[in-house]
């Protein structure tokens, strides 16, 4: 949460190319290698949300790490995203639907359909691919809603301050 | 000049006097300039009431002549170096001060959040099937976005550049490589990077406490100072000021996490602390 406060995302374009550029980052090294999910299960540090697994079926192999994990980064990234439109409602304050809750709800809709995948395959998941799509449209989506995808597309956090 | 014309002159003046006795009466100094000033106020109703019946009740037109003390502001004394310098860090204080109280009504009107935030963390004890772990880490997940998109903060926050943006996979991907060499060859990093990142949890903690506690604790106890003893002052160059009850509570809570993060129990049995960290 200090991490949410801490950084901002200065504009939407550099939101959207820190976003996309992450969203590839996940999908290589969850999907392309072992990297990430070696890295996520031998470092134990609180940069991750941890949840005890079940225990293993009867017969079954046990479990090699005995944890669920949520990566820090898998809150912190669309986080930020979302914290910037707050920033964005307040100053193009929209008439009909508020940046800040499309976006949190895109947020929660994404988490749950990268937990639906991830119960269907049984494999890890890069949580970004979900989230990050799910952030930037809802913005763009509401932006075109509310007659303000120019305003939106330029929107730099400096004219908050003049 | 006709009757009606003369009492709209009698009127008009007499609305004009109201006024600046009441613009006298507004300026006139309460007990505690900075809070009036910010806007914010967490005290009760009652106690505002007093401090407005107070206002009124001193005589506007001595009020109104209080802002021709000449002689009085003739003697003031030019400020000297050192009277500087103890303003500026009273004025930063202050301003410090207006923020945490921003701070305490962000969370006072976040308190569902939060407290949902909270009974999360009983959910481990109810059960680890799947369906209470991804309960767990969807509501986690979505709180933590929507109070850490809403919070205020003490600082302004710091603006990512295009290029940083455009460069910050490239570096996460430096570090994660490494990462995975140094485990690949036998050496594992763990303990040095989670000492690293749980001091930073101890701070994070410690900063997102203080309005926690000040809606939680009585008003009372966001205004009490702590002296601290003058070998600690001097180990981590605090000055003769005391400080804040709030901070140094919030500030042990977080060491007390960080603490029972490095604890010698199974992570099984205190992961929890490692998520609130």
């Amino acid at each position: 949460m200090t991490s949410l406060g801490a950084i901002s995302l200065g504009s939407f374009q550099t939101a959207v190319i820190l976003l996309a550029g992450l969203f590839c980052y996940d999908i290589f090294w969850v999907f392309g290698t072992d990297v990430m999910m070696t890295v996520a299960t031998k470092i134990e540090a609180p940069v991750k949300f941890l949840y005890t697994a079940p225990p293993p079926v009867e017969g079954a192999e046990p479990r090699s790490y005995p944890f669920s994990v949520l990566g820090l980064g898998d809150v912190v990234i669309p986080g930020l995203f979302v914290r910037f439109m707050s920033k964005v409602d307040s100053v193009l304050e929209p008439q009909k639907f508020s940046y800040f809750g499309a976006s949190t709800f895109a947020y929660g809709a994404g988490l749950l359909a990268c937990f639906a995948v991830n119960e269907i395959t049984h494999a890890g998941q890069p949580a970004l691919l979900y989230l990050d799509p799910a952030c930037i449209g809802s913005a763009l989506a509401v932006g075109a809603a509310n007659g303000q995808l120019n305003e939106l597309w330029n929107f730099e956090e400096e004219r908050e301050n003049e | 000049m006709t009757k009606k014309s003369i009492i709209l002159s009698i009127l008009s003046i007499r609305v004009l006097l109201l006024t600046c006795v009441s613009n006298v009466a507004s300026f006139t100094p309460g007990p505690s300039p900075m809070r009036r000033s910010s806007g914010f106020n967490l005290r009760s109703s009652s106690q505002n009431e007093i401090e407005t019946t107070r206002t009124i009740t001193r005589s506007p037109l001595s009020s109104f002549f209080d802002n021709f003390n000449f002689a009085q502001k003739k003697n003031n004394p030019i400020e000297t170096e050192e009277e500087r310098l103890r303003r500026l860090k009273r004025e930063a204080l202050a301003e410090l001060e207006e923020k945490e109280v921003e701070r305490a009504i962000q969370v006072k009107e976040d308190a569902l959040p939060y407290l949902f935030l909270l009974a999360l963390q009983i959910l481990p004890l109810i059960g680890t099937d799947r369906i209470e772990s991804i309960s767990y880490f969807w509501g986690l997940a979505t709180a933590t976005v929507y109070v850490g998109g809403r919070q205020v903060t003490l600082e302004e926050s710091e603006k990512v550049s295009s290029e940083s943006a455009l460069y910050a996979p490239v570096g996460a991907s430096v570090s994660i490589g490494l990462l995975y060499l140094l485990i690949k060859a036998g050496f594992n990093p763990a303990a040095l990077y989670a000492f690293g990142v749980s001091a930073f949890g101890a701070l994070a903690i410690s900063d997102v406490g203080v309005p926690l506690l000040r809606n939680i604790l009585p008003e009372k106890f966001a205004e009490t100072k702590v002296k601290v003893p003058n070998k600690i002052s001097e180990l981590f160059g605090l000055g003769e000021e005391d400080l804040p009850l709030d901070g140094l509570t919030a500030l042990i809570l977080g060491i007390g996490c960080t603490a029972a993060y490095w604890s010698p129990f199974a992570m099984e049995q205190k992961f929890v602390f490692s998520n609130c960290e």
